[in-house]
């Protein structure tokens, strides 16, 4: 049953001023009456001060409560909101007594479920309450909230529509010939037919870095043994993190740590330097190095400054992803023909070229987004999957566009698109439906 | 007192297909009409087929229908629309001499066995057992028992002509009454019935056009039969003539647009948008400077014309007035205003797949009533009552057509689960599948439902298999044949299509757009009958998408595989939209399949019922 009540602490476990706790489903309100004394639905959504009560009747804390009759609810249910004291008495009482008035623990991401399930939010929305509630940096915040409001969907559907106006036109050409009007023009075809894959294409442009939104981008700082790599990872962190010696080769293992450039998130990860390994624990700790560097967004590539690059660190500098950085800048005046015009001088100690890196990543990283906040952007793989599908068919669309095509191959085509923007948005079969829902929520388990 | 398996009540196209298809599937049939003179008679435009109709014409004429053939006997002109789109929207459309469709179909409709026809206007069903029907009583007093009835009263229902404010007569067809007590019986007996109003231009005198000064339209001379039955020879073709309304033209409507009985308040029910008036374009389109006219010839032993694009509910002063302002017509004169007509339909989400009203045991109804347009819409709706009425009378299975099978399937699809909120008329673009829906095809997707049904005689069957026999070898020619180089150069050439450099199969390179297989056939030497090269032809080009369409199609089945309970509360359901809601509280579909194709209902609202099933599912 995905209807009977469930209750949940709704902020995390353990020593805090405050707790909430939330309790939705049939007979919500009738549990919360056992629970809180002098209960009453109306007025909703109003907060009131009350004991709340274990099964004996002994009063276990006082707080507020507030009543979300259905279906203006988040979940679309009855639904109670209590507030009590934090820690690891008060909260856990009433949310036992909870329990014994007949309400279930909730399952993970079950609130969330029922609200996708009696329609409050679509499935775009409902991945958006999990990445809001796992953002650590502004940037992701604000992208997952205006998933949340719906933003992504409404552009999925106004790429529909779009979609459905250019299908009239060869609906209009096949279905009505020899009208009053005449035939439509060819090139308003092929212009309505250019402007919605330039939309389409634009969206997907995001796909890369909005993915990197969701999870942060990956930064790797690479190079050389005694380079500066951690004093580097330690500065751009703000604190401490690895441990920094004279000593070349300190660090054995990767380290990884999640940070915010300019509000943008990033997963900053400090490796052992390159070199011929020495022992078994150092070519460990070199392979793991080689496999960040594949699975970098960036490389930060550190050669300390004077130092000419050998032959590995040259062949790497030409990689697309990977920023030069010549370190430890203030401590001796470099000779100029070593290093290339591109290469970033920084130095911990001056602060020396520190601002300029953070633009550098930010803007490397990051520029495929938006310009405005509220444009919306492509989060998970399975977005750019459905917009890849949407956009080739309407490549293969193009051909039968023009004079002389064939405008049915051509309005299948576009069909295609169409159906992978529905599978966006909702899917439309039961068996998919369960398996998105059972896999994406944690339900049944 | 006689017992009849099938009464049919109308003569009109849904009429005698359904008569026709009844008698081919064995049961006894009475035809009970209000003229015998009148059957198979075309009311409005004196043509048959066009857009997604004349695939129907092949559809009909496949399962032994009467439509096509009548069609080849009296066609005075011949055209294949769209022929410069693709292949799978060619849409065959001919003009007809109008007396002689009419006598060709009671001719056809008289060789078959076991039809008999009375005339006579019905006056009421008759009922046993509860809402069971059991035939009929008409206005004289005669009684006809049938198991079943199907119904095709066209506009007859409560019809009402009008011709300007003034005049209003209540009738089925201009010189023919109405049928009142019927419709007064079924609304009483629950059955809900609306109105639309549709219209007809005026006809004239053909010796008073100047024909010189218009534009003649000639027909195609390449051989074309809409049926598969013989190649029966054509009548002598004729020209129709195009000329245009003059900005004067526009005026004197403008002028009297309060003297029509339209715009004058009289007729409320709604009209067809793709069919308008010449009051409703000079209104829409204000800024139009000119509006196209079609003169189509009646007949061959007439001169009279038919006015195609100047339908009106002017009255008739006004209407000759308006005609004599369009260049050609100066001094012609009027034989037959133009008139609106509004009738009573029965909506049709009130019956189901066979076109049998829900509630009322061996009662069909098809064509007009159902609230669609069109000759050849009604014809398609006849054929799926005829043999659906024959199939109750005699106890055997029903027998549904659906959307992937043709578009008698889309259509009936449309009207019982979608319902109607204009006089419905087909559109290639209503079907899924119209790569695979086309006309020339029909014969292959319907015949094996012909042969199961046992619907025709042995040597119609062998006309029938010898025909896809010979359209079968040409494909398996073009599979085994090559042409080099050299030989398809100039065929590729004409149609800027790029060289090939080594020798090629010709069924390979007739995938190409424009490349035509006859014409390959012919540079690579081999002598091939056009008229069997065309389904080859079309299944190259289209290979790799007929493919996809069939794999549409197997998911579209398993989407009718998920069935919605039947006494579902809709409105319950949260996770519906409200406007969804009270669609599928009206048409409560069985199967989300049929619930998607409802007018208003989202793929999100789908979402939400595939949720609720597999929650009921899950419980």
């Amino acid at each position: 049953m995905l209807s009977d009540p469930i209750a949940a602490l709704a902020t995390p476990p353990g020593r805090s001023a405050l707790a909430v706790i939330r309790l939705s489903g049939e007979g919500a309100f009738a549990i919360a009456e056992q629970v809180v004394r002098s209960f009453r639905v109306q007025p909703e959504r109003t907060a009131r001060l009350a004991f709340f009560l274990d099964a004996e009747g002994h009063t276990v804390d006082q707080g507020l409560y507030l009543t979300f009759p259905s279906p203006r609810s988040v979940t679309g249910e009855d639904l109670v909101e209590l507030t009590c004291h934090g820690g690891r008495v008060a909260s856990v009482q009433v949310l036992t007594a909870l329990h014994a008035a007949g309400a279930r623990a909730a399952r993970p991401g079950e609130f969330t479920l029922r609200a996708v399930l009696n329609r409050k939010m679509d499935l775009l929305q409902a991945e958006a309450v999990g990445d809001l509630v796992d953002a650590g940096a502004k940037r992701q915040a604000r992208s997952a909230l205006d998933q949340l409001d719906g933003g992504l969907s409404r552009r999925i559907a106004h790429l529909r529509d779009r979609l459905i106006a250019l299908q009239a036109l060869l609906a209009y050409d096949v279905d009505f010939p020899g009208e009053d009007d005449g035939p439509v023009s060819p090139e308003r075809v092929l212009e309505a037919h250019q402007e919605v894959m330039r939309e389409v294409a634009a969206l997907l442009a995001t796909a890369p870095a909005g993915e990197r939104l969701r999870v942060g981008a990956v930064v790797v700082l690479a190079g050389p043994p005694n380079a500066g790599k951690s004093s580097l990872f330690n500065t751009l962190l703000g604190h401490d993190r690895a441990l920094v010696t004279e000593i070349p080769g300190t660090t054995r293992d990767a380290i990884e740590a999640a940070t915010e450039f300019e509000g943008w998130p990033v997963r900053l990860v400090d490796t052992a330097g390159l070199w011929e390994a020495r022992d078994r624990l150092d070519r460990l700790g070199v392979e793991v190095s080689r496999r960040y560097l594949a699975g970098a967004d960036l490389v930060l590539l550190c050669l300390e400054t004077g130092r000419v690059p050998g032959e590995e660190e040259r062949a790497l500098a030409t990689w697309d992803n990977v920023v030069v950085l010549r370190t430890k800048a203030d401590h001796m005046d470099a000779p100029s023909t070593d290093r290339s015009e591109e290469d970033l001088p920084v130095s911990i100690v001056t602060g020396e070229g520190l601002e300029r890196l953070r633009s550098v990543l930010v803007d490397r990283l990051f520029r495929e987004m938006p310009s405005s906040d509220y444009e919306p952007v492509l989060t998970r793989e399975r977005h750019r999957l459905a917009l890849d599908r949407a956009h080739q068919a309407l490549v293969d669309a193009g051909p039968f566009l023009k004079p002389g095509g064939d405008a049915v191959l051509g309005a299948h085509h576009i069909e295609n698109a169409v159906v992978a923007l529905d599978e966006l948005i909702g899917v439309v079969d039961p068996e998919d439906i369960l398996t998105r829902i059972f896999s994406q929520f944690c339900v049944g388990k | 007192m006689m017992l009849y398996d099938v009464l049919v009540i109308g003569g009109g196209h849904a009429g005698t297909e359904a008569a026709a298809l009844a008698s081919r599937y064995g049961a006894r049939v009475l035809l009970v009409t209000q003229n015998l003179e009148t059957i198979g008679q075309m009311s409005c435009n004196p043509a048959i087929g066009g857009i997604a109709k004349g695939t129907v014409v092949r559809e009909v004429d496949a399962l032994g229908g009467i439509m096509g053939r009548a069609t080849d006997l009296s066609r005075i002109q011949f055209r294949m629309l769209n022929r410069s789109k693709g292949p799978a929207v060619w849409s065959p459309r001919a003009q007809c001499d109008r007396g002689l469709y009419r006598r060709s179909v009671r001719w056809l409709l008289e060789r078959l066995p076991n039809i008999h026809f009375a005339q006579g206007t019905v006056a009421s069903l008759l009922f046993e057992s509860g809402p069971q029907v059991s035939g009929v009583r008409l206005t004289d007093g005669r009684r006809y028992q049938a198991r079943s009835v199907v119904l095709t009263a066209g506009t007859f229902l409560r019809g009402r002509i009008h011709l300007g404010l003034d005049t209003q007569i209540p009738a089925g067809r201009a010189g023919e009454g109405p049928s009142v007590e019927m419709v007064e019986d079924l609304v009483n007996n629950g059955l809900t019935v609306e109105r639309f109003k549709t219209g007809t231009p005026p006809r004239i005198d053909g010796r008073s056009v100047n024909s010189g000064a218009l534009e003649r339209q000639d027909g195609e001379d390449q051989p074309y039969w809409f049926s598969f039955h013989e190649k029966a020879p054509h009548p002598k073709q004729l020209p129709c003539f195009l000329t245009w309304t003059k900005p004067e033209t526009q005026e004197i409507i403008e002028r009297h647009l309060q003297e029509s009985a339209l715009y004058g308040g009289a007729i409320s029910g709604r009209g067809p948008r793709y069919c308008p008036s010449i009051e409703d374009k000079v209104v829409r389109f204000p800024n139009a400077q000119r509006h196209q006219v079609f003169l189509e010839p009646e007949g061959l032993e007439t001169s009279e014309m038919y006015v195609n694009g100047l339908s009106t509910s002017l009255p008739p002063a006004v209407q000759l007035e308006y005609l004599r302002s369009v260049p050609g017509l100066e001094q012609v004169q009027m034989t037959r205003p133009g008139y609106a007509i509004e009738y009573d339909y029965f909506p049709p989400t009130q019956l189901d797949a066979t076109l049998a009203v829900r509630g009322f045991p061996g009662l069909f109804f098809a064509g007009q009533i159902n609230g669609t347009t069109g000759y050849e819409e009604a014809a398609g709706q006849g054929v799926v009552a005829g043999l659906n009425s024959a199939a109750f009378a005699q106890e055997r299975e029903p027998i549904a057509i659906g959307r992937g099978d043709g578009f008698i399937g889309v259509m009936v699809d449309d009207l019982v689960h979608r319902g109607v909120d204009e006089p419905y008329r087909l559109f290639t673009s209503r079907a899924e599948y119209r790569i695979l829906l086309r006309q020339d095809n029909a014969l292959r997707r319907f015949l094996p439902l012909a042969e199961r049904l046992n619907l025709l005689p042995d040597e119609e069957l062998d006309a029938a298999l010898s025909r896809m026999g010979r359209e079968d070898e040409v494909m398996q020619t073009a599979q085994l044949t090559t042409i080099t180089p050299d030989e398809a150069a100039p065929v590729l050439e004409a149609v800027e299509s790029p060289k090939i450099t080594q020798s090629l199969k010709i069924s390979e390179l007739a995938r190409r757009p424009g490349v035509s297989l006859g014409e390959l056939f012919r540079a690579a030497g081999q002598d091939v009958d056009e008229d069997d090269t065309t389904w080859a032809d079309i299944e190259c080009k289209y290979e790799g998408y007929i493919a996809r369409e069939h794999e549409m199609i197997a998911k579209l089945q398993k989407m009718e595989r998920y069935e919605l309970p039947e006494g579902l509360d809709y409105f319950s359901l949260n996770a519906v939209s409200y406007e969804a809601r009270e669609k599928l509280d009206q048409v409560r579909p069985g199967t989300l399949g049929q619930a998607g194709r409802i007018p208003g209902v989202t793929p999100s609202d789908l979402q939400g019922l595939a949720i609720e099933i597999a929650r009921s599912t899950s419980r």
